[in-house]
Formats: structure tokens, C-alpha cells, sequence
């Protein structure tokens, strides 16, 4: 379903300050896939779905999603084949625009826009159907201004637009991170509800180990750009947080301070 | 006082609402401050008046005005987001080349329309209570703004709004927000235009200086609108927008009345505008003296 080739991506290169975010990495998800991403701050976690989202051009390297080669495409043009949740809870949503109004666009994501009215009885219908999924009573409330909304709230609504059109992939950055932890696990919820009731193609960023672990059938942790461990089924079960700490520190041949990843938590 | 300015004060109002109405959409629903319209509102004056001296319908001529504004516009919004130079550099290039394109159109600074057939000659038919240009006016600018609030609940309407309030967002979500902020620009100038060519044969001549601080009034409008209308449905908004330009010229026809000299007109709308957009941070200005004087007497 997604497939990155030889992906490299440097930052500032030729000065002082060059970072190699992405070092060749090879990476393929199997369609109905869930991939978690575990890796330290400027691991390259978070630029390997910024490139697949398309907000920058890799310096070498390919992409292609369902089989269409979106490596020259900018990130407008892979929104038909791609949703994606923000971290930070206002990204997703236009808070001067009504809930219904922002669900309009969540529904166009695959197709062009019209000049017929944006708000319908039929489409009300289906957003209402679609929200009633989170049991937050936002679909009793259309009408209502997005930015009357709390983060927890908006971080749902983004869901549910994220999903509203299903998605070839589903791209997760962080994005329980910004919550307070009984939203956030209010989230965690709702996103294993839609993405079981639509059997969706995940990659998901995360700093949360416990996270990365009970989500998900795959997880690859990642390092100075690179995949440095790449686990799933039995192997996976059996995975603790200790134990993918050790793995780490084997696989880099290093020992990594317990501290680093969790005060990134 | 001699009340008879009240109804010349409404028609002024009403055609200079329609290019309040395109500020509007630029500086409030795009949130892109498009200093071009002080080059499409001549432009549109320049581009009729010549087509009318020239024999043109001035309906066509009108309507050519009005295409003229929206080009002006595009080519604002091509230089932003194509050649990446800011939006407010790429409004004051623009308006600047019209001054030179509207004189080379003109062909000299000024076109006397006194003598030509005008828009309003051709609805003589809406002579109600001997107020045609009015009721004209009237219908031209309730169709324009009905037009306005449709256009914005559709959905390339919403995508629009959407453009100006969360780039990021409306992006994933597959909009290619060039050709919106784009598409935004050159509606709004298009508007500001056709206000241009109406205005000009409502005054019966245009002059290549006289879209200088335009920017300041459609501003102005927009913000007495706001707030006489406090409501963030945007069919209230355009209403707004309409009453406040034409209460703009009621204070100022009244101001005229009253001896106040037509030169300081810019300066007094500029100082308007100055109160409005910076009255909270006056008044923070003023409590922080006051925390400061008691924090003295706290020591």
C-alpha cells in the first residue's frame, strides 16, 4: 500500500548546521497494516511522515502509494490518497468554521470542489451518523463554531474528518500528545474504533513506547534517520518496553540512557 | 440644516459598499491584506470611461471594468504565491504598474462622462419615487452581496474561508491554497473594480488619482460594519459591511457640512482607522500606567 524506496532527506545541507533526517530508508506497509514509530527527538520519525504527507521533497529516494508513484506530488495532490492528524489539536480543523463546514471539506478530500452548496440534508445526515461514532454529542451540534470546541474535542473531529473519505494511509503524528492523559486515552480509543471499523492502512508517530506497543501489529524504532529495528507478530507480543529499549541499544551498538526516550514521553 | 444630502450620502454608500465588499473578502475571510485595490478601483473608472467615450454599451463597459479588476487581481496573487514575494509587496507592485497602465489607458489623467450615456440610463424604468440611480444601486449591490453569501457556502466558497483561516489543514485536505488565495484576490478585485466604474459614471468623470487611500475607506466600511453588527454568520457580516460604507459617507458628507475642509478627509478616515484596529491596545496601554502608579505606591 505505501512504499518508500532509498528515502534521503538532508536539512540545511552545505552548512554548519546540516542534519541527515532520513538516511536511505526502505520501508513497505502491507494494505490494513498498522505501523507504529518509536524513536528519540530528531530520530527522523516525524520527517518520515512529513515526506510521505509531501509538506517537503526527499533529496533522493521514492514514494508510492497504492501503486502511484507520488514522489514529485506536493502534499495537496496526496490528499486523495492520504489523511493525516496534526499534533497539535488546532492544525486540523478551521476554527472560524462551523463543525459541519469543516466536515464539508473533510468529505471533498478526494474530489474536486463544486460551486453547489456545501451543507445539505443528506450530507448532515452522514456527519451526524459519522460523529455519533466518538459519543461526544457533537452531532448535535453542526452549527457550531470549531473553535467553541476543546483541543480533545477538535483532536476527534479530526479523526473522524480524517476518515470520513477513507484513506489509502492514515498518517498519526504524535497526535495524543497535546492532551491531557484522560483525553488522550479517550483518543487512543476512538482511533482504534475507526480505524477497526474501516480497516485502515496506519503510520502512526509516537513518543509513547506503551503506546507504540499495544497499538498497532508492527513497530519500527528509528535512529539518527535510519530503522534501526523492525518487529511484528509473535516477536512483537512479546515485546515490553525494556525489552525494545535493550533492542535499541543492541541494534545501534550503543547503550541508550533509559532517559533519553522516556523524558521525551 | 438642509437635510437633502442623505439620499446622494446612500448612493455613494451603496457603490462604494461593492468595493468594501471585496476588502472584505481579502482582508477578513482570506486574511490577506491586498493593498491592489488601490489600483483596480481606477482601473475599473479608467477602463469603462474610456470604452463609454469610445461608443461602448455601458453595460459591456462596465462589465469589461470589472474582468479588468479580476486580472489585477490574479496578477497580485501570482506574484505572492508563485514568485513568493509578500502580500502586501505584491499589492503595492501591482497598484503601483496601474498607475501607469490606467494613464496609458486614459491616454490623460481625467475622462469627462457628463455628456454620455451612463449605466443608470439604461434603467430609467426604476424611476420609483424619482429615485432611479437608488433603487438601481440599491438592486445592483443586494444581488451582488446575495451572490457573495451563495458563493461562500458552497463548497469551493468554504475552501476559500477555510484557505484564510487554516492553510495547513485545508491543504491535507487535498486544496491547492495558491489557486484559492488566487481565485480570492481576483473576485475581490473584480468587485472593487465594477465599484470603480460605477463610480466613476456616477460622478460623472474618473481621474487616474482617485483610487489613492481607497484601501483606508473600504477598510473603514468594514470596520464600522463589524461593529455595528457583532456576528460571525457571514450573511450579517456583508450586511455590515454595506451599512458601514454607507454611514462612512453620511459622517462625512455631515463632516463636510460642517465646514471641516475636504483635504483633511484622508487624515480624519486614516485616524478613524487607527482607532478602531488599535483601540484594545490603547487600552492596554492606558491600564499598564495604571499598574505601574500603583505598584509605586506599593513600595
Amino acid at each position: 500500500m505505501l512504499k518508500v524506496k532509498g528515502a534521503l532527506k538532508v536539512f540545511n545541507k552545505g552548512t554548519i548546521n546540516q542534519n541527515v533526517a532520513l538516511r536511505n530508508v526502505d520501508l513497505e506497509l502491507k494494505s490494513g497494516e498498522f505501523l507504529t514509530v518509536v524513536g528519540s527527538n530528531g530520530a527522523g520519525k516525524s520527517t518520515l511522515l512529513n515526506t510521505v504527507a509531501g509538506n517537503f521533497p526527499l533529496d533522493k529516494g521514492s514514494i508510492s502509494i497504492d501503486g502511484i508513484d507520488v514522489t514529485s506530488f506536493p502534499d495537496y495532490k496526496r490528499a486523495n490518497l492520504i489523511s493525516r492528524v496534526f499534533q497539535d489539536p488546532l492544525q486540523g480543523t478551521a476554527a472560524s468554521m462551523t463543525i459541519a463546514e469543516n466536515l464539508v471539506l473533510a468529505l471533498k478530500r478526494s474530489s474536486r470542489l463544486s460551486l453547489k452548496l456545501g451543507i445539505n440534508s443528506k450530507r448532515e445526515e452522514e456527519f451526524k451518523e459519522a460523529l455519533s461514532i466518538l459519543g461526544l454529542g457533537l452531532e448535535d451540534r453542526l452549527g457550531d463554531k470549531v473553535g467553541l470546541l476543546s483541543g480533545g474535542q477538535r483532536q476527534a473531529l479530526t479523526l473522524v474528518m480524517a476518515t470520513l473519505e477513507k484513506p489509502k494511509v492514515l498518517l498519526l503524528d504524535e497526535h495524543t500528545a497535546a492532551l491531557d492523559p484522560k483525553t488522550a486515552k479517550n483518543i487512543v480509543d476512538i482511533t482504534k474504533k475507526l480505524i477497526k471499523e474501516y480497516n485502515l492502512t496506519v503510520l502512526m508517530v509516537t513518543h509513547d513506547l506503551n503506546q507504540a506497543l499495544d497499538l498497532g501489529d508492527r513497530t519500527i524504532m528509528m535512529d539518527k534517520g535510519e530503522i534501526v529495528l523492525d518487529i511484528s507478530g509473535k516477536e512483537r507480543e512479546k515485546m515490553t518496553i525494556e525489552g525494545l529499549l535493550e533492542q535499541f541499544s543492541r541494534a545501534r551498538g550503543s547503550r541508550l540512557s533509559n532517559d533519553r526516550i522516556l523524558l521525551a514521553q | 440644516m438642509n437635510l437633502n444630502f442623505i439620499v446622494p450620502s446612500i448612493e455613494q454608500g451603496l457603490v462604494y459598499g461593492i468595493m468594501a465588499l471585496g476588502v472584505y473578502l481579502t482582508f477578513k475571510i482570506l486574511d490577506f491584506p491586498d493593498l491592489t485595490v488601490d489600483g483596480s478601483f481606477p482601473l475599473g473608472g479608467a477602463v469603462a470611461a474610456k470604452m463609454i467615450v469610445s461608443g461602448a454599451n455601458p453595460l459591456v463597459a462596465t462589465l469589461v471594468a470589472s474582468i479588468f479588476g479580476v486580472l489585477a487581481g490574479v496578477i497580485t496573487g501570482l506574484l505572492h504565491t508563485k514568485l513568493k514575494i509578500t502580500g502586501l509587496l505584491s499589492g503595492i507592485l501591482t497598484m503601483t504598474a496601474l498607475y501607469s497602465i490606467n494613464l496609458r489607458l486614459m491616454g490623460r489623467a481625467n475622462i469627462s462622462l457628463l455628456n454620455e450615456v451612463r449605466i443608470f440610463d439604461h434603467f430609467r424604468g426604476l424611476n420609483i419615487f424619482g429615485r432611479d440611480r437608488l433603487i438601481f444601486f440599491l438592486i445592483t449591490v443586494i444581488i451582488l452581496k446575495v451572490l457573495i453569501d451563495w458563493f461562500l457556502r458552497t463548497e469551493l466558497g468554504l475552501a476559500l474561508i477555510a484557505t484564510g483561516d487554516n492553510k495547513k489543514m485545508i491543504r491535507s485536505l487535498g486544496v491547492n491554497t495558491d489557486l484559492m488565495t488566487i481565485l480570492g484576490l481576483g473576485l475581490s478585485n473584480g468587485l472593487v473594480a465594477l465599484s470603480g466604474a460605477l463610480v466613476a459614471q456616477y460622478q460623472g468623470f474618473t481621474d487616474v488619482g482617485m483610487g489613492i487611500g481607497i484601501i483606508i475607506i473600504g477598510l473603514a466600511s468594514v470596520i464600522i460594519g463589524e461593529t455595528l453588527i457583532r456576528s460571525d454568520k457571514i450573511w450579517w457580516a456583508t450586511l455590515g459591511v454595506l451599512f458601514g460604507s454607507v454611514i462612512y459617507r453620511l459622517v462625512i458628507m455631515t463632516a463636510l457640512r460642517l465646514n471641516l475642509n475636504p483635504n483633511d478627509l484622508k487624515l480624519m478616515t486614516a485616524l478613524l482607522v487607527i482607532l478602531a484596529l488599535g483601540g484594545p491596545e490603547l487600552k492596554k496601554l492606558n491600564l499598564g500606567i495604571f499598574r505601574s502608579k500603583e505598584g509605586e505606591v506599593d513600595a
